[in-house]
């Protein structure tokens, strides 16, 4: 495993259809079951509505919906995590949900065991950050931010076969 | 002075014990009313004890104490009347042990040093120098200075203003916040500042008993403000840190100079009058002395947990009403309900306060532009004491500012074209606030070039935004200044011609959830309008259905309800349907799913805007609490928040008006 004494950083890792992804945990508020969410119709179809955290009204962002992937039926494992991103107005944060299929773990990983992405797709994905390889698995290690107000339509089947390419590497 | 029986020794051993039995006290609380029986009994037993007749009433209420805490259920103030007693045993044992101690060995005073109070403190309790160390100094000194200092001078500029617009002068009004801030200035070792103060207080001297101050004076204090008011936000600035240099005041800018040849320049007056200590306490009339400071954000806090406590306590009710259960517990339920309401209210009637503070700044902006264009002004205030939600007062000041502005630099004539118009040279500026519909009003007015249709329409031409033969309405015309790229000025002043133009305020004053108009004929001044939800907070809503979905909006805006028949027809214009009602043609909204039989419909009136506004079922009327989207969703047509509901859902809270322009929510 790990080296304990090298840096490095926690992510939560999570599942989205076929992919196994990472936040970092410095970015992570809470997780909270799946609860009704109130639909804004007119919002863009990645925000599936809002919900009520204790009084405070959040977003809920749909991630498959965001990375263009078909929706797939409410399973008892969907989660909603509590986010935090940067807030572009002086309050300097901004509480967000995103829905994802399943949450996996907290893993360790070390600075020196993210990969970056190949050169060409570093560019045409800024919102990863590496692909973190452990036990053969790899997980993509997101930028949160950058997935939430960025396009990131199209690429996830690029991100599928870079993920694929560097699970047999 | 009673015997002392005790000798010094016993008395030590006896602090010490007390000591011991204070810091028991010390960590009680209010529910361990048991501990603080046995608390108050060991005290009685030490007092009763130590053999001196001077404890013996102490000694009897705190065994007395102790007996009603024995046992007792809950006696919240236990614990406080046994601080009582300990407090009183302690400044006994106190002035008896400094007899014994010897003075020189006597423990240090305060730490503050107690000003004498009449004498002229040495010259050299004016610090010299110019860097105020906060390590050393008494911070909390500086804390009072910016908080109390900023209302006093406030005050004075206020009064002074007030004076400017026509109103009587008082001297005492101003003499007495001045007197204040001298003293605060000469304890904080600001000299350089309390000289100053000092000498327009000699200034002001000749007009005690006047009616009016003159110009010279006005401005001339309103100078002294200024510095004072730099020195103070200096030191806010600052407060939190290590230190900060005193602001140099330059002597030659002061306009006390001008107003007498034979004065002497303050600095040789300072030498020569002594620096006067504070004033008692008793004397100064504080200014707000019936108020509280609280910061906003404790309050938002507060309103936030109210807010919950309001949801959380409905649905104990509905739970307890569901169970049916007859007797105590329902009129508890129902009475908690209640009590919940009253404090949600209070709390929320707490964020309200008075336009009057925006209105004074903006006043005193006004005045000073006004000089700095050579255009004379009379200011007229209306509605300062309308009540406003605190976040908005503090969002419209640029807004408002900017129109002033405006007004000032392009609106308002010079005094010699005014007259040539056969206007009097001063030129009038008007602010009033007024509760307009469930909406807060804001108006400003002035009597100047008002608005010149043909060249609005001539530049609309030029943009390409009417036809050259366009009939184009007045408000509409109008209505294009407030769009970006519109400008009608030779715009050259450093002031308006930042590029932030009318439709930056109009941005800001949307973004507030609220409108701006304006209207005005050539040569007869115009007006603008600004209108802005009455609070940010609480809205009074009916929650409908519609769609399988659940909406707010607010109560205010609808008229009544109508007849609703799915079977008539309705017209079509411009591709949107109309419909006949409360002998009107009213544009309809339909949220509901296909036309059912049982839907109902409202007629419905925004900023002016009236439509029939359909949906499933009307669920009821409740006050809600209104709620941002946040930063992703702001922008998002049809909806303008959040409410929560009382089962904690969010209910959407419709935004009329844009419904109202698309006709649809999907």
């Amino acid at each position: 495993m790990q080296d304990r004494t090298e840096t490095g950083s926690k992510y939560l890792t999570f599942r989205l259809a076929e992919e196994e992804y990472g936040v970092a945990i410095l970015k992570i508020r809470e997780i909270i079951g799946m609860m009704q969410i109130t639909g804004v119709p007119k919002a863009p179809a990645y925000i599936r509505g809002v919900v009520n955290l204790r009084g405070k009204i959040i977003p809920v962002i749909d991630l498959r919906r965001k990375f263009g992937l078909p929706d797939a039926p409410s399973k008892k494992e969907n989660c909603i995590v509590t986010t935090v991103l940067e807030s572009e107005n002086k309050t300097g944060e901004l509480l967000i949900g995103i829905l994802v299929d399943s949450v996996n773990e907290v893993l360790q990983v070390a600075d020196g065991d993210i990969e970056p992405l190949p050169a060409l797709d570093e560019i045409r994905m800024p919102f990863v950050v590496g692909l973190a390889k452990s036990q053969d698995r790899v997980r993509i290690l997101l930028n949160i931010d950058r997935v939430v107000r960025e396009d990131v339509g199209g690429a996830l089947q690029d991100l599928r076969d870079v993920s694929a390419l560097a699970s047999q590497a | 002075m009673s015997a002392n029986p005790l000798s010094p020794a016993e008395w030590l051993d006896l602090e010490d014990r007390l000591t011991g039995l204070a810091m028991a006290g010390a960590l009680l609380d209010a529910s361990s009313p048991d501990e603080a029986a046995v608390v108050a009994q060991g005290l009685a037993e030490l007092l009763a004890g130590s053999g001196w007749d001077g404890f013996k009433d102490l000694a009897s209420t705190a065994k007395a104490l102790a007996e009603d805490l024995n046992g007792s259920v809950g006696a919240i103030d236990g614990t406080t009347r046994l601080q009582k007693i300990l407090s009183a045993v302690n400044a006994l044992v106190r002035s008896n042990l400094s007899e014994i101690h010897d003075p020189a060995d006597a423990p240090p005073p305060e730490p503050r040093p107690n000003i004498p109070e009449n004498s002229a403190p040495s010259p050299a309790c004016a610090s010299a120098s110019d860097y105020v160390d906060l390590e050393t100094a008494d911070r909390q000194g500086w804390v009072d200075f910016t908080a109390e200092g900023s209302d006093l001078v406030s005050a004075i500029e206020n009064h002074v203003m007030a004076t400017l617009r026509g109103e009587p002068f008082e001297a005492l009004v101003v003499l007495r916040p001045l007197h204040t801030l001298k003293g605060i200035c000469g304890m904080l070792g600001l000299g350089g500042l309390n000289r100053l103060i000092h000498s327009c207080e000699d200034a002001l001297q000749p007009f005690k008993s006047e009616k009016s101050l003159p110009g010279p004076q006005s401005n001339a204090v309103l100078w002294v403000c200024d510095v004072t008011r730099r020195q103070i936000e200096t030191a806010a600035a600052n407060i939190n840190g290590p230190g900060f240099d005193v602001l140099p005041i330059d002597a030659t800018l002061n306009p006390l100079l001008a107003l007498d040849p034979q004065t002497a320049p303050p600095s040789q007056v300072a030498a020569a009058a002594p620096i006067l200590p504070p004033s008692k306490p008793s004397d100064t009339a504080r200014i707000a002395d019936n108020f509280v400071r609280i910061p906003v954000a404790k309050m938002d806090s507060l309103l936030e947990a109210v807010s919950e406590l309001a949801i959380c306590q409905a649905q104990v009710t509905e739970g307890v009403v569901a169970l049916d259960l007859a007797g105590p517990l329902t009129a508890e339920a129902n009475r908690l309900a209640k009590i919940s309401r009253q404090l949600q209210e209070v709390i929320l009637s707490l964020r309200m306060v008075p336009v009057e503070p925006l209105f004074n700044r903006i006043s005193r902006q006004a005045w000073d532009l006004s000089r700095d264009l050579g255009k004379n002004l009379r200011l007229e205030l209306e509605g300062e004491k309308t009540e406003v939600d605190k976040g908005l007062v503090e969002d419209l000041f640029e807004p408002l500012l900017h129109l002033v502005r405006n007004a000032l630099d392009h609106g308002l004539e010079t005094p010699e074209e005014r007259v040539a118009a056969g206007k009097p040279a001063e030129g009038l500026l008007r602010l009033s606030a007024r509760h307009q519909g469930g909406e807060f009003v804001l108006e400003m007015s002035d009597d100047g070039h008002g608005f010149d249709l043909e060249k609005i329409a001539e530049k609309a031409r030029g943009l390409g935004w009417i036809g050259p033969d366009e009939e184009v309405p007045a408000d509409r015309l109008i209505a294009m200044i407030f769009e970006a790229g519109f400008s009608t000025a030779n715009r050259v002043t450093d002031l308006s011609g930042r590029g932030v133009g009318l439709d930056a305020v109009k941005q800001r004053v949307i973004l507030l959830k609220g409108t701006v108009s304006a209207r005005g004929e050539k040569g007869q001044g115009a007006t603008f309008t600004l209108r802005l939800p009455l609070t940010m907070a609480l809205m009074e809503a009916i929650l409908v259905r519609a769609n399988q979905e659940r909406y707010a909006l607010p109560a205010g805006n609808v008229l009544k309800f109508l007849a609703w028949d799915p079977e008539k027809k309705h017209a079509v214009a411009h591709g949107a349907p109309w419909i006949e009602a409360s002998g009107k043609s009213l544009p309809l909204v339909n949220l509901g799913s296909a036309c059912a039989k049982g839907s109902v419909a409202m007629h419905i009136s925004i900023a002016g805007k009236e439509a029939c506004l359909v949906v499933d079922e009307v669920l009821g009327k409740q006050q809600v609490v209104i709620k941002g989207l946040g930063e992703l969703l702001k922008d998002t047509p049809g909806v303008g928040g959040g409410a929560v509901l009382s089962d904690g859902r969010v209910g959407l809270i419709l935004d009329l008006e844009s419904l109202i322009r698309e006709r649809s929510l999907c």
